[in-house]
């Protein structure tokens, strides 16, 4: 898994891994992702790091939904670096994406992966990640999620 | 900053709380959620259950803990068993004799490199024998690791060794 430096193009290795509720205060007194993730304490909160860089560059938040058979993203976020046209390295969100999907997975929910977007936003997670919608959530599972997987979790010279 | 730039970099809900209208929506789609579970065909669940064990073998030969249960021959039954298949009936299916391919469930019989190829074309590329030789590879370091017998065994053919600390 790999996100892109966009100045130099090069490829770097990403890691994911959960947070615990400490690390999760740090990173939020750390101002340097939007929203209140303290909020997100009693779910299962991740955090995307590259090879060589010492901060986080994407944080997520998942509800494990067993008696569903899902697993919902409910709050995404890139670093303040990694936001808008400037953004130093992309795929973060992706990655972190396509991680929720194999988690889906490997929890026996078939990859099943839903989110409950801002209204404006559904077309672009429906045209670059192939969401299906629903009323109120958007939706991947199975083919789709394993393209996702695929996509993400594979070296650019292997796909 | 633009919605695209937005969506590019966050994933989040509305400000705005549910409506009672959106709440009973939520409700049911949660109920569409566990019906779609419930009456998937036998081959989505043959699907789900691969791709899960997939997942569960990289993340296994991946990290740095070794179960000794998690052997070959567990992973090769589970691969064998998600599909709804006898024994005997994959081991036609992959032209392998049913007393040999008895000996690679029970680890009794070192699997070879056809093997292993076999199972990659079997599941059309899903698993890759690369992933299956890599547990074969974690089996085989931790006997190398752990092996005290074959040690003192050979230390009968060593002479003059190095006494260096390190």
């Amino acid at each position: 898994m790999y996100v892109i430096h966009s100045e130099s193009g090069s490829e770097i290795r990403v890691a994911i891994s959960k947070l615990d509720t400490k690390e999760i205060a740090l990173i939020n007194k750390s101002k340097r992702f939007d929203f209140n993730w303290n909020k997100e304490k009693q779910y299962d909160v991740y955090k995307l790091n590259a090879e060589g860089v010492d901060e986080p560059l994407g944080l997520m938040s998942l509800a494990d939904r067993p008696a569903d058979f899902a697993i919902e993203i409910r709050l995404l976020a890139s670093s303040l670096e990694n936001v808008s046209k400037t953004k130093q390295y992309q795929r973060i969100a992706g990655c972190l994406i396509a991680f929720a999907c194999r988690k889906a997975f490997e929890a026996g929910y078939g990859g099943y992966v839903c989110l409950k977007p801002k209204t404006e936003l559904k077309n672009h997670y429906q045209d670059v990640y192939g969401f299906v919608s629903t009323k109120l959530f958007l939706v991947t599972h199975g083919h789709n999620s394993s393209s996702l997987i695929n996509k993400y979790y594979e070296k650019r010279d292997e796909q | 900053m633009s919605n695209e730039e937005l969506a590019e970099a966050f994933i989040f809900p509305s400000k705005e709380p549910l409506t009672v209208k959106e709440e009973q929506e939520e409700e049911e789609f949660w109920q569409e959620r566990r019906k779609q579970f419930a009456n998937r065909t036998p081959q989505q669940q043959v699907y789900d259950k691969l791709l899960q064990l997939k997942f569960q073998l990289e993340d296994y030969v991946g990290s740095d803990h070794y179960e000794a249960f998690l052997n070959f021959g567990y992973f090769l039954n589970e691969y064998v068993n998600r599909q709804d298949k006898q024994d005997k009936e994959f081991a036609a299916e992959i032209d392998v004799k049913p007393t040999v391919f008895s000996q690679y469930l029970n680890n009794h019989r070192k699997p070879t490199e056809k093997f292993v190829i076999r199972l990659e074309l079997h599941s059309n590329g899903m698993i890759p024998a690369l992933t299956w030789f890599k547990l074969l590879q974690k089996d085989k370091e931790h006997e190398i690791m752990t092996n005290t017998s074959i040690r003192i065994e050979e230390s009968r053919h060593i002479k003059n060794r190095l006494e260096f600390a390190y």
